[in-house]
């Protein structure tokens, strides 16, 4: 059953990207939608495997980005298993928590995604991409984080599962 | 051994995962035509969700836009309000249709001053991700098309076919990190003679360089020491990738970095085409053989 929702919740995150996450790009800067549920998904329900849904919503963005495949598979891999060590060891069911976490694994993720570009390819401005669209992707994408978190504090609540409330 | 690997199973799936991606990663770059099978089999099953998650965008629209509209018909008191809205409405339709038409007539008149085969193209989706500048277009191999074709405007190069399916294609916008083209300037590319000299024969080459994606622009790298680059001067096409015909207009020169202690020049390039405006686009039909093995970084 779960591994249904996690599929569900997979195809959501992808239809958001493709489709709300252009039409709402400010400065052509869109939120991470995909990786959103990925971290929503590890810090709430936090199974050991939730690193294969990682690499596989990872592989999607890389088909549906039309970017080199791997590269967002194995960075969103690596987030979702750094984003469950965080949530044991720092994580709390707040907002500032939850903004810190989506801030701090948005910009992992960009960060490792830039690294493998720069490994492929000398000529990648690393810092340049970081400061102009990593950090403003890691800052819109935390600013949506509540939206995600309440969603899936009531889809919790739908099916009796979970952790307590998320605190506002 | 295996009482190791059942105790630590999540650890070492983890390390496997990645080195499987790892392999993928590294097979696909070192030689892109032995693992493109992977990427085509992949965009094939993602392409029908990206169409269909494109339609449900519009669809979506559509629907909130009748429903509003169906709810605010029924208040008598707003319908006068509603009509001139409407006909206000109807004005920027027309509006909007006579702009596009001049686009239109523009861009067609590009179609029969040129020689090459084109077919048009509607943008129909775009980049998902930040890191990535690609177009979806609605044409794919039913109307021709094929990886590497050039696409262009009246304006100048937009890019080159990543991929295709039967009826939609992505194009690698030039503004793509991953995109890389040689190019000379169009002002020295007048002086490529061969000239006698007497005791021998004096080349006197055009100024050339590589222009590369910067996700938000172009630069202009490996142009010699010695070259005259000035600001506003106009780069196009070489030829010599074996993709885009010569000549084509790619953008000017905003400004020349020129350090001493480097081997070449750079410049910084303001590319012709606004790449956040385009709604159609041309893709050149060439013959498949010529583009199947370009002089350029197919990534």
């Amino acid at each position: 059953m779960k591994v249904l929702v996690h599929g569900v919740i997979g195809v959501l995150g992808l239809w958001l990207q493709s489709t709300v996450a252009p039409s709402i790009a400010i400065a052509q800067i869109r939120p991470n939608a995909m990786l959103l549920t990925l971290i929503v998904l590890v810090l709430r329900w936090p199974s050991p495997w939730l690193f294969v849904y990682g690499a596989l919503a990872g592989l999607a963005l890389d088909s549906f980005s039309h970017g080199m495949l791997g590269v967002y598979a194995i960075s969103f891999l690596l987030v979702a298993l750094a984003t469950r060590v965080a949530g044991d060891a720092i994580y709390e069911n707040n907002l500032l928590s939850s903004l810190l976490a989506v801030f701090a694994m948005t910009v992992l993720h960009g960060g490792l995604a830039l690294a493998i570009f720069k490994v492929l390819d000398a000529g990648t401005p690393w810092w340049w991409w970081m400061m102009t669209r990593v950090i403003p992707e890691g800052l819109y994408t935390a600013a949506l984080a509540p939206l995600f978190f309440l969603a899936h504090e009531w889809l919790e609540r739908r099916l009796r599962w979970g952790r307590e409330s998320w605190e506002m | 051994m295996i009482d190791l690997i059942k105790r630590h199973r999540v650890l070492v799936t983890a390390c496997a995962l990645l080195a499987a991606l790892a392999v993928l990663l590294t097979l696909r770059f070192s030689n892109p035509n032995t693992a493109r099978w992977v990427d085509e089999v992949l965009h094939a099953v993602a392409y029908p969700f990206q169409a269909g998650f494109s339609g449900t965008k519009s669809g979506a629209s559509n629907l909130v836009g009748d429903y509003l509209y169906l709810v605010d018909v029924r208040q008598e008191n707003e319908r006068l309000k509603l009509q001139v809205k409407a006909l206000e409405e109807e004005l920027n339709h027309y509006v909007n249709a006579s702009v596009q038409f001049n686009l239109l007539r523009e861009q067609l008149r590009f179609l029969e001053e040129t020689p090459e085969r084109k077919v048009f193209a509607e943008v129909i989706g775009e980049s998902v991700d930040n890191f990535h500048d690609v177009l979806l277009i609605n044409k794919g191999q039913l109307a021709g098309i094929h990886r590497n074709f050039p696409v262009v405007l009246r304006e100048g190069v937009v890019g080159r076919i990543q991929s295709t399916t039967a009826t939609q294609s992505i194009v690698e916008t030039i503004v793509d990190l991953r995109h890389r083209f040689p190019v000379t300037l169009q002002r020295t590319r007048e002086r490529t003679v061969v000239k006698g000299t007497g005791g021998g024969l004096e080349i006197q080459a055009p100024d050339r360089g590589i222009v590369l994606g910067t996700g938000d622009g172009l630069r202009l790298d490996r142009i010699r020491m010695l070259a005259d680059v000035q600001k506003g001067d106009r780069v196009v096409t070489s030829g010599l990738e074996g993709i885009f015909p010569k000549g084509l207009l790619v953008g000017t020169v905003v400004s020349v970095n020129r350090e001493k202690h480097e081997l070449f020049q750079t410049a910084e390039i303001q590319p012709v085409v606004d790449f956040r405006k385009i709604e159609g686009v041309f893709v050149i039909l060439k013959e498949r053989r010529s583009v199947d093995f370009p002089m350029f970084s197919d990534r």
